[in-house]
């Protein structure tokens, strides 16, 4: 199976699908299905093989070409089983709105642009895709009406100004090596001068950066977030923005090498990406917690995420890549899982995602619940969930390096976490259910299915993590690292032990005694709500319990100083460059005498120029 | 104080253009093309009339276009004109007293003639296409100030527009398929000073007297219309 | 072999013959242009083979070249001339349902007349003939800005009008100079002399070429005729005028420097110049709510890109140049013949009153979503590889001032998204949700005229070797001024 048929098919089967689309609604749905899965069916087939080949000449000149690597195919497996499982949750939860057919074309495209990011052999297919898969995005963005316009104008607007310093830095490339190939243009690469190296990785990682959504360029993030279609938001923020992450992964190690990049700037450079990495974790996941809209709240993890994966692979070691490149993947399984639970949860209860008016639904959505549950433990980093492997191998390598204060940095963002998702866990399906929720249903079956698949999927990795660590290893080793000592239940010893087993066996014990205890102690009865005691004064019908404005008083001491002023010096400086654009076109002024004058005087100055100065 | 800029400004544009100018050789007889049109121009058209030679035969192809910038100056104003009125109001006509009128009926075919004699000899003498053309439209400018009833036909200066910008293609055409020249003299350039001579020139001059004529005219009719 | 003079010469009879089809049948005028634009497309493209191994040139009046006028049909000629006919030819398809209205007869003689008038500036090889192409070319343009014959379209008409003639005049100054000095008016004649005179006296001639012809070419500052007239003419008329007329400006301008007068020495000004209009159009775009108008000033900046480029005079950037001049032709004609039927339907031209097009009009919507996406230069539509072209052009020169420059212009290009962007929401995603039912999709002649440019877009994006080796032959013919001079007077 080559990897042209692949793109092919991608792409191929999304217009189909459109196409589908305007004969039979149930058809295309099947198609669209079917299409997804069927690419995640044929990357996993190509597991372990890997391959270049030239799949287009006609371009300028340049040959396009595609390869399957161990990277790429690692990326391309996440996006696939993301892609395919958030196409079977849409089934239910776009059932019944406008333009569906375009919905999945675009969804479709998203997809085959971001496969096409991975497999690229050279930098121009690269860009291509990546601007694919740009613009289908924010058309995706865009698709709820209302505030979703505002949030997809800024999703596109910084996403422009992202391949605008990708075209440069390529461009630079190509004029000064002749060719774009990422195999060939690396050996020039690690032989340029420092200052060189420096420019193209500034250029790459305002590029990279921005679709990772890295601090001070991830002010999009949080509205393209919380506006998107819920299905989308997962695959948006499982995946497409880990696309930066890719390309970091790609430009440090293989275009530059981790020798030089380590070396950069008498050391400086990485080091200040694993500050910039480590302060990405603080703040936003700090910011998350005072959300109370469930998808912004996620979304801000998104971004806190995201400093996870920066910092690890800013360190350079081969544990620290190996934790940050296992967060880029853990990191879809658990955000999207949420998404999918926030999506479920919106559309049994018509749209409502704010976190103060929901409650109590695990007894009607157990599955879903189930599903948040793991989500959650994943995100923080629970032990048994694989999210608590990558940021354990983070933590290990920053400790064994010497970075306390970052360490510390990473260790403030998991407590973040913690109380973040106590909040988003318990508003939304703890506590009491209100009185108009009573009669909500659990979640369609192609609802609960990829919720079920993900939360699998994150147990498996968690208790089993040498099966995507092994694949990782050897993409580390490719990148010149030190290849680590991996076995199914962990790593051994002698490179920074890790044993999931007794772990595993650990928490099996304390959960035997915690449920003995419970067991021991006496039973809990529900009561009515006006069995309580009210020292007399009414007890109100409806909601009653305390999750209005969790964490008020904390809200209070911090929100002065967790403004998002970045964005704030966005919305400026946009306001600014309005009133600018607004000035310069008083230019043209509608009269005609001064459009003479403007003739007049451009004819006289070059003249008089010529006489006085006599240029030619 | 914009008053002072501008005439600063041009100022300095007419002294660039004088710096220039100064440079210019006038008299000697260094402009090449000129003097090749005078030393050959007799020889090679048939046209005793250099600046016709040059006008019609050396450069007929801006000839070609000078008279299509004409046509779109008449078109343009009809379209512009004849979109924008809404409806045709009725006209008030105050005949004109019968020594005009009758002088007007006079003149009229005496000045055609005399425009058609223009053109007819440009090759031979001073004057040509375009002036016969101009003498041409100013016997119709009389006949509207004269006998104001009269309006020229506009089917048939229309007709005239057309098939005189045709024939000047089409002769141009013909030259090509010829000679293999487009616009080539294909027709034999006679003795110099007899009419009939310098081959395709008097046809060229006659399509042109007659298209600019009736355009001019066109022109004029468009603009009472609107006045009115 | 065809004798290139047909492209001119058989369009310019079938303007005159126009009325002469409509005393048989009125309904017959309008197919003309179709039809005389059809035959040029054809002959251009058919010549393309020939010139790619050696410029034809044509003598008219059969006489040898400096003493007669002569057409140069070489790459860049023919390369433009080819694209006029196709735009002419989609657009003349387009109007036939689109003009109603009006003078119907003269709006096609007008129309068939432009488009004879910029074929003529682009094959010549005479400055003076080449003011007379540009004057057909300029006076019918007048004509048909105010076709519409309201207030606005007069207006913008008129002040077209005396900004043009003010061109005009200096062109024809600059013309008569450069005659006086060097006795001549064939433009290689002219170019193998222009080192034998001093420079104060040449540069004059250019400086009033340059401003008069760049005031049809609209380089900042002598565009302000530009937003007035591309949006009050008929759409169908933007479409040439923005599509065609001012890249025939554009070409007149880099004739009249890289091959008379092989000005080497204000090509960094030209960068300059272009950088200065790019950032003046896109910025004054930014803040429209009329959507012609829009479309106008993205035309300045999309202007100012190809003079950036054409500045840069290496032969990447002059392909570069060249090949935004088709992506802008092809991109722009379509956005304004997709906004014509808008505007007809909604009979607004507010950007806010375009909500809901998506439903009403989906094909419209499309083709404008397209044609924007294409002038932001997003793959895998064509406005990328000139884009691309064009910053590689300005990296290969390896100075840090080329650097910066290139950043600015990208920066356009940023504004230019995010006004470009907003106009597709407000199409698609904008406003309350219309009833699928309410279809109002543009009649079928100005949908296939959409249709094929589309594709055109998209496959010229894909696979631009369709284009490219055109491109590269028409560089070299503009940056090799003595083969141009050999070519012509051997």
């Amino acid at each position: 199976m080559s990897l042209e048929l692949l793109l092919i098919i991608a792409f191929g089967g999304a217009f189909l699908t459109y196409l589908l689309g305007k004969l039979s609604s149930g058809v295309r749905n099947f198609f669209a299905v079917f299409i997804s899965c069927a690419l995640a069916a044929i990357v996993a087939y190509l597991y372990g093989k890997p391959s270049e080949e030239t799949f287009y000449l006609g371009f300028l000149g340049l040959p396009l070409l595609l390869r399957l690597n161990m990277l790429s195919w690692f990326f391309a497996i996440a996006i696939a089983v993301v892609g395919a499982l958030s196409i079977i949750f849409s089934l239910s939860y776009m059932k019944g709105r406008e333009k569906t057919d375009f919905y999945y074309l675009m969804m479709l495209l998203v997809n085959a642009g971001m496969l096409g990011i991975v497999l690229s052999g050279d930098l121009v297919s690269f860009y291509i895709f990546w601007e694919i898969m740009s613009w289908s995005a924010f058309l995706l963005i865009s698709y709820n009406r209302g505030p979703a316009l505002a949030a997809g104008m800024k999703y596109i607007i910084m996403s422009i100004v992202g391949s605008v310093a990708m075209l440069i830095g390529m461009l630079s490339l190509y004029a000064n090596y002749g060719t774009l190939s990422i195999s060939e243009v690396a050996p020039f690469v690690a032989s340029a001068s420092s200052g060189y190296i420096l420019f193209i990785l500034i250029v790459f990682s305002i590029a990279f950066g921005i679709k990772n959504a890295v601090l001070p360029f991830h002010t999009w993030l949080p509205d393209a977030h919380s506006e998107a279609p819920s299905p989308f938001s997962a695959v948006l923020s499982g995946i497409l923005v880990r696309m930066g992450m890719y390309g970091f992964l790609l430009f440090f190690f293989v275009i530059v090498g981790s020798k030089l990049f380590l070396g950069l700037g008498r050391d400086n450079f990485h080091y200040i990406l694993a500050w910039i990495g480590a302060i990405n974790i603080v703040i936003p996941t700090f910011i998350a917690m005072l959300q109370n809209d469930s998808k912004r709240l996620l979304a801000w993890h998104g971004v806190g995420q995201g400093g996870y994966m920066v910092l690890g692979v800013a360190l350079g070691t081969s544990l620290g890549v190996t934790g940050g490149t296992f967060h880029i993947v853990n990191h879809p399984s658990y955000i999207a899982l949420l998404f999918l639970v926030v999506g479920a949860v919106e559309y049994r209860t018509k749209g409502i995602r704010d976190l103060n008016s929901l409650g109590g639904l695990i007894k009607r959505m157990p599955i879903t619940f189930i599903g948040a549950l793991v989500g959650a433990c994943g995100l923080i980093g629970l032990p048994l969930t694989n999210g608590f492997v990558s940021k354990w191998l983070i933590y290990k390598s920053l400790i064994l390096q010497g970075h306390p204060f970052l360490a510390f940095a990473a260790l403030i963002g998991t407590w973040g976490t913690i109380l973040s998702l106590y909040k988003f866990l318990h508003n939304m399906f703890l506590g009491q259910l209100p009185e108009k929720y009573r009669n909500v249903e659990k979640a369609p079956f192609n609802m609960q299915f990829p919720i079920i698949i993900l939360s699998l999927i994150i147990i498996l990795f968690g208790i089993l993590p040498g099966i995507p660590l092994k694949v990782i290893n050897s993409i580390t080793t490719s990148f010149g690292l030190e290849s680590l000592n991996i076995n199914i239940w962990g790593i051994a010893s002698e490179t920074g032990a890790l044993n999931t087993i007794n772990i595993f066996a650990a928490i099996l014990a304390v959960g035997l005694i915690v449920w003995l205890i419970f067991r021991a102690g006496p039973k809990a009865a529900p009561i009515a709500q006006d069995d309580n005691y009210a020292a007399g004064a009414y007890v109100p019908k409806e909601k009653y319990h305390y999750t209005v404005d969790f964490y008020n008083p904390l809200y209070r001491m911090i929100s002065p100083y967790l403004r998002d002023f970045i964005d704030e010096f966005y919305m400026k400086l946009a306001r600014g460059t309005q009133k600018l654009c607004g000035g310069i076109r008083h230019v043209y002024t509608g009269d005609v005498g001064h459009y003479v004058m403007y003739i007049v005087l451009f004819l006289a100055s070059l003249i008089f120029v010529q006489i006085k100065w006599g240029i030619w | 104080m914009r008053r002072i800029i501008s005439i600063l400004l041009l100022g300095i544009i007419a002294l660039g253009i004088t710096l220039s100018l100064a440079k210019i050789p006038f008299g000697t007889p260094k402009t090449k093309v000129g003097r090749y049109y005078i030393d050959k121009g007799v020889e090679e058209t048939g046209a005793t009339n250099i600046v016709t030679s040059v006008v019609v035969n050396y450069r007929a192809f801006d000839t070609l276009g000078e008279v299509t910038v004409l046509f779109i100056a008449a078109i343009g104003l009809g379209a512009v004109l004849t979109t924008g009125r809404r409806k045709k109001p009725e006209r008030k006509i105050e005949p004109a007293s019968l020594v005009l009128y009758t002088g007007c009926r006079f003149l009229f075919p005496l000045i055609l003639l005399f425009g058609a004699y223009i053109f007819v000899h440009g090759h031979l003498t001073p004057g040509g296409g375009f002036q016969g053309g101009a003498i041409v439209a100013s016997a119709f400018v009389l006949t509207y100030l004269g006998c104001r009833e009269r309006r020229i036909s506009e089917r048939g200066s229309k007709l005239a527009e057309s098939l005189g910008g045709l024939i000047f293609v089409i002769v141009g055409l013909v030259g090509l398929a010829v000679g293999g020249y487009f616009l080539m003299n294909f027709l034999p350039k006679g003795i110099p000073n007899f009419l009939f001579s310098a081959g395709i020139i008097p046809i060229l001059y006659i399509v042109i007297g007659v298209k600019v004529g009736s355009e001019l005219a066109g022109i004029i009719d468009n603009l009472i219309e609107e006045s009115e | 072999m065809v004798n290139p003079v047909l492209l001119i010469a058989v369009p310019l009879g079938l303007a005159f013959a126009i009325p002469l089809f409509g005393f048989i049948s009125q309904k017959l005028e309008k197919y003309i242009p179709p039809v005389a634009m059809l035959f040029n497309l054809i002959v251009s493209l058919s010549l393309i083979p020939k010139v790619l191994e050696q410029p034809i040139v044509v003598s008219i009046g059969g006489f040898p070249p400096p003493f007669c006028i002569n057409l140069v049909a070489g790459p860049v000629g023919v390369l433009f001339s080819a694209i006029i006919a196709l735009v002419g030819f989609l657009v003349s398809i387009y109007a036939l349902d689109y003009i109603k209205e009006g003078a119907t007869e003269k709006y096609h003689m007008l129309y068939l007349l432009l488009l004879t008038g910029a074929t003529g500036v682009v094959l010549t090889g005479d400055i003076f003939n080449l003011f007379v192409f540009f004057e057909i070319l300029c006076i019918s343009s007048y004509a048909l800005v105010a076709y519409l014959g309201n207030r606005a379209g007069i207006e913008s008409a008129v002040k077209y009008l005396i900004q043009g003639a003010i061109g005009s005049s200096l062109v024809l100054i600059g013309v008569a100079l450069l005659y006086g000095l060097f006795g001549t008016l064939n433009m290689a004649d002219i170019a193998r002399n222009i080192d034998s005179v001093s420079p104060i006296s040449v540069f004059v001639p250019l400086v009033l070429l340059i401003t008069g012809l760049g005031i049809e070419g609209a380089i900042f500052p002598l565009n302000a005729w530009l937003p007035d007239a591309h949006s009050s003419a008929p759409s169908s008329i933007s479409a040439i005028l923005s599509g065609i007329a001012i890249e025939v400006g554009i070409y007149a301008v880099a004739r009249v420097i890289f091959t008379v007068f092989g000005a080497s020495s204000i090509f960094l000004f030209l960068v300059l110049l272009g950088l200065l209009t790019l950032l003046v159009g896109e910025m004054s775009a930014f803040s429209q709510k009329n959507i012609k108008r829009l479309l106008a000033y993205s035309s300045i900046g999309q202007i100012g890109l190809i003079v950036f480029a054409l500045g840069i005079a290496t032969s990447y950037g002059v392909v570069g140049g060249l090949f935004q001049i088709i992506s802008h032709s092809l991109s722009k004609a379509l956005l304004f013949l997709a906004v014509g039927y808008m505007i007809y339907r909604t009979g607004s031209m507010d950007i806010s009153t375009l909500d809901g097009m998506g439903k009403r009009m989906p094909f419209t919507s499309l083709a404008f979503t397209i044609g924007a996406f294409s002038l932001v230069g997003l793959p895998p539509f064509v406005g990328f590889p000139s884009k691309f072209l064009i910053v590689r052009a300005a990296l290969a020169k390896e100075e840090v001032l080329f650097t910066v420059l290139i950043a600015l212009v990208l920066l356009g290009t940023v504004i230019e998204g995010a006004y470009f962007f907003r106009v597709i929401q407000t199409l698609y995603f904008k406003g309350k949700r219309v009833s699928p039912n309410k279809r109002e999709e543009a009649p079928i002649a100005a949908l296939i005229p959409i249709g094929i440019l589309m594709i055109l877009i998209i496959v010229i994006g894909v696979y631009p070797r369709l284009v490219t080796d055109i491109l590269n032959s028409a560089a070299s013919e503009l940056l090799n001024r003595i083969g141009y001079i050999k070519g012509v007077l051997g």
